[in-house]
């Protein structure tokens, strides 16, 4: 049933989806939350039911079907596996700075100086909500909006409110509030614009 | 030019001195390890640094108090002379250099009434300069060198000099800022050691050279304690101090070399 799937398990922070990572081919399905394969999930809604054999695969496995990736955030005995549709390609990087003894140099987010966490993994990054001013005041401003992305467990590497997040799209954020439960990470973050 | 951030390099240092009087090898006056930095400390750095007993100290300008305090005549300040570190004697027909050169010092030498300049460029010693000199003689003279030694066979007339130009320094505005020096603590009696510490230094300061060489007005303004961050392990103590520095702008004044000149109605003469 469905579609040929390709399974990619990360294999550490980098590049999750890249080729040595890919573990097996199987037929997946993906459907809303009745599995009624009537109409797909809409706006906001990144959950999707994944129909597949779950022996070959795991929580926090990506699921590649033609161009369309999803997640693995749970896969519950007798029941449809928990998946999330990921769209976008999110990089993570955290903030360094001094850490002389004495006097120092300056202190501040450096992007150049950043410590890279994680780089191209796919997530979920919807609910654009809540616009405000953003620290540089610019007339033609458009405000900042602040989104929740999910993304697959991290092992290794523990995501915090500050560490910095870059999409595909050249969109950077900072992240503001962390959740790891057993679906994985769900995060609160708000866009950085001057 | 002195620059705000100038300003808040020279607070970085007499921090320093009020934190580790006796260097950073040695224990501060709060016996906590001290970061002593200009900005603000990023959150995830500070929480780790509290959790484990080190003080941050920031140094930043409090926004919306510079004013302008401009009130003096603009007015050339000329340092006095410089003596060269590059030295030239004559003896005969050798001129021998002499010294350690600094970068734009002139070095000239006049060799039967034709000049030869030439001017000190990084990394340059006495032998340098001895070489390049010859090099310029030669376009007209046999000119031979030997380590610092310039000798001209033919000369019946030599003379070897040196002169270091100056910078001229004028005052174009001034202007009187609020800065403000944070402690972080990660408890109050560390807070209590190390603010008191660097309250007590600068208080004894009344002016603060800048690297400019201009001297910056130094007034205690206010302070802030707070214990709000308190169950974040955080204890904080501002001290706000009023500067007033100079912004100047500097002109290069050449020193002269040699000087021209006629004897007669028909005799030029160089020396």
């Amino acid at each position: 049933m469905g579609l040929t799937t390709d399974v990619y398990r990360p294999a550490g922070p980098m590049a999750p989806m890249s080729a040595r990572n890919r573990l097996v081919r199987l037929h997946a399905a993906f459907a809303d939350a009745d599995a009624s394969f009537v109409r797909p999930p809409g706006y906001g809604d990144a959950i999707w039911y994944g129909l597949f054999d779950t022996a070959y695969t795991r929580s926090g496995d990506y699921l590649l079907q033609n161009n369309d990736v999803w997640f693995v955030a749970s896969q519950p005995r007798l029941m449809p596996a928990l998946c999330v549709r990921a769209d976008r390609i999110v990089s993570f990087a955290r903030p360094v700075t001094t850490r002389t003894i004495g006097a120092a140099g300056y202190s501040g987010v450096e992007l150049s100086e950043a410590q890279v966490l994680l780089r191209d993994w796919p997530a979920s990054v919807i609910g654009a909500t809540g616009v405000v001013r953003t620290q540089g005041h610019l007339p033609a401003d458009g405000g900042m909006t602040e989104s929740v992305v999910l993304l697959p467990g991290t092992p290794g590497v523990h995501l915090e409110p500050g560490d910095l997040m870059l999409d595909e799209l050249g969109r950077r954020s900072v992240v503001v509030a962390t959740e790891l439960t057993e679906l994985g990470w769900r995060l609160g973050v708000r866009q950085a614009v001057p | 030019m002195a620059d705000q951030s100038d300003v808040e390099t020279a607070l970085v240092g007499l921090v320093l001195t009020a934190v580790y009087p006796n260097g950073t090898a040695a224990p501060s006056v709060c016996t906590a390890d001290c970061r002593i930095y200009r900005g603000w400390p990023l959150p995830a750095t500070l929480d780790a640094d509290l959790a484990s007993g080190v003080v941050n100290v920031t140094i930043l300008p409090v926004s919306g108090t510079l004013q302008n305090t401009t009130r003096f005549p603009y007015v050339w300040q000329l340092p006095p002379g410089q003596a060269p570190t590059l030295t030239a004697t004559v003896a005969g027909q050798t001129v021998t250099f002499a010294g350690t050169p600094q970068l734009g010092q002139l070095a000239g030498v006049i060799v039967n009434g034709n000049s030869y300049v030439y001017t000190v460029q990084t990394g340059d010693d006495a032998d340098l300069v001895a070489a390049n000199m010859a090099v310029l003689i030669r376009a007209n003279f046999v000119a031979n060198y030997s380590g610092a030694t310039v000798t001209v066979p033919t000369a019946t007339r030599l003379i070897g000099r040196v002169v270091a130009g100056s910078e001229a320094t004028r005052e174009v505005r001034r202007q009187r800022q609020d800065f403000r020096i944070t402690c972080w603590c990660p408890d109050y009696a560390t807070r209590d050691s190390i603010a008191v510490a660097i309250d007590v230094s600068l208080s004894q300061i009344a002016f603060i050279d800048l690297p400019d060489g201009t001297s910056a007005r130094l007034i205690f303004r206010n302070g802030a304690t707070t214990d709000r961050a308190e169950d974040a392990g955080l204890y904080r103590r501002d001290l706000i101090y009023s500067i007033e520095y100079a912004t100047i702008t500097t002109e290069n004044q050449p020193a002269m070399l040699f000087g021209g000149g006629t004897v007669d109605a028909v005799t030029p003469y160089l020396g």
